[in-house]
């Protein structure tokens, strides 16, 4: 198993210009993909150690198309959020210090329910952040009681497989 | 990998039945509607073995990612729908999805109605003049779907409704819906407010009719008294100590209320979320309280109740018993 620091070192010197062409043509910025080429080698700094690689291209454009899908989501979701500010006065926003932490949580979120049907994430949702219990919910999305018990169970599985499995 | 038969600490040391259990709880205890003898058989079921506590933390650790949020409340869910459209406008304008997209926008895409939504953020609070005559007052943090068909129909999503329907002939009297069922006014001033838990109906004047969302008739609520509806029922509550609308002339008047009565009301004139433990909520209250103020009216509670209000940031307020 390779020391982290001298091969990442290598690893830097002999691909990241790769990397930052394959994320430029990946992501509009240039600014942020010159960032997420950063971001790759410091995740990589943070490990314990590295495997041994056949393939490190292929290694670090995976990691790299894990931050890439990232950043795309909370920037997603960030102008959602702005959008749900926009309905309200301004006296009413957030402090930008809140904001960051608030954006930083519903992308967590939002990372947990990826890949859930839309329906299954609104009785969810319905549930967890709007409080309605499952009568409620049954009424406001005309499906049986039972439909919304079996999405609640499909919804806490997977995001317990996303987050734990 | 090491590990105790009473304390696993891998995914794989929980067997799959376990974990199927702990979800079965979470489902059942978050449903609303679970009973005291569900709660005593979950307790039962956690004391039994070590990797029933294990599994149960795990799912807890799910919760907390949403519990996290929960404060948002209607303002997270509505960014989390608005992030899932964009990245799914994404997908379907670089796809070949087109042809399915221009099939949906013309034949199966609700025609446009006659309908305006209303949202009054915390302090705000808003007057709408209806065709025909009703009127209907939005208190802070409302949200309110206003369809004007042969009846002007009005969705409350959440929040509280003053509707003064004195002057407006039958048909244009406004039907109030939530989630819970439909109040419906014959000559009538009576306030609606959507909680969590159902919704509450108080008539200062005149009847209102209850019913369910599928328009069976559940009760007529008179002058003076306040309906819970909830889940397919409607009952008679103890009045709450508030006088009904009183948010209108910008004050919350307070006749021996309990404490949790005061700070919902409240929480509708401040931004951020505003929590109260059960034991301060019992807590009884008389007085008047400025909505302009409601930091202040705050201030002055922790002054004459024992309650202490921790304000962790002015996004997050908790007042506690002492």
């Amino acid at each position: 198993m390779p020391l982290v620091e001298p091969f990442v070192a290598t690893l830097y010197r002999d691909h990241h210009t790769w990397l930052h062409r394959l994320l430029q043509r990946r992501l509009p910025c240039a600014e942020t993909a010159a960032d997420l080429v950063q971001d790759v080698f410091v995740r990589l700094l943070g490990r314990p150690a590295l495997p041994a690689m056949d393939e490190p291209r292929a290694y670090l454009a995976r990691i790299a198309n894990g931050l890439a899908i990232d950043h795309r989501r909370r920037q997603a979701v960030e102008r959602a959020w702005l959008e749900t500010l926009a309905a309200l006065p301004e006296a009413q926003a957030p402090s930008a210090e809140d904001s960051v932490l608030i954006i930083d949580a519903l992308a967590r979120v939002d990372a947990l329910l990826d890949g859930l049907k839309p329906r299954v994430r609104e009785v969810f949702l319905l549930s967890r952040l709007e409080g309605l219990s499952h009568p409620a919910i049954a009424r406001q999305l005309q499906v049986s009681l039972s439909t919304v018990e079996k999405d609640m169970a499909l919804a806490l599985r997977h995001c317990y497989r996303v987050m734990l499995g | 990998m090491a590990s105790t038969a009473g304390a696993p600490n891998t995914q794989a040391d929980i067997p799959e039945p376990v974990l199927e259990r702990a979800i079965a709880w979470a489902v059942t205890l978050n449903s609303g509607t679970a009973s005291a003898a569900d709660r005593a058989a979950f307790a039962e079921w956690l004391a039994l073995a070590a990797v029933h506590r294990c599994a149960w933390q795990r799912i807890q650790a799910v919760e907390q990612e949403f519990a996290g949020i929960r404060p948002l409340g209607e303002s997270a869910h509505r960014t989390l729908r608005g992030s899932t459209r964009r990245r799914r406008r994404g997908v379907l304008a670089g796809g070949l999805c087109s042809f399915v997209l221009l099939f949906f926008t013309l034949f199966l895409l609700p025609m446009p109605q006659l309908q305006q939504e209303y949202v009054t953020a915390a302090g705000e609070r808003r007057t709408l003049d209806l065709p025909g005559g009703a009127r209907v007052y939005l208190d802070g943090g409302t949200v309110l779907t206003v369809e004007l068909g042969e009846a002007p129909t009005l969705r409350l999503r959440r929040g509280e409704l003053f509707v003064d329907s004195g002057l407006a002939q039958a048909a244009d009297k406004p039907r109030v819906w939530t989630a819970d069922g439909v109040a419906t006014p014959l000559g009538t001033r009576f306030t609606v407010t959507k909680r969590a838990a159902g919704t509450e109906i108080a008539v200062t004047e005149g009847d209102v009719l209850l019913a369910t969302a599928t328009g069976e008739s559940l009760a007529t609520a008179r002058v003076g008294e306040r309906w819970r509806l909830a889940d397919g029922v409607a009952v008679a509550v103890a009045n709450n100590g508030l006088r009904p609308g009183a948010w209108r002339e910008g004050i919350i008047e307070a006749d021996d209320a309990p404490l949790g009565e005061v700070l919902e009301a409240l929480a509708r004139h401040r931004r951020g979320w505003l929590h109260y433990d059960a034991e301060a909520a019992a807590l009884r209250v008389s007085g008047v309280f400025r909505l302009d103020d409601a930091d202040g009216a705050l201030v002055v509670l922790e002054g004459t109740l024992p309650v202490r209000v921790e304000r962790r940031t002015p996004w997050w307020v908790s007042v506690r018993h002492k």
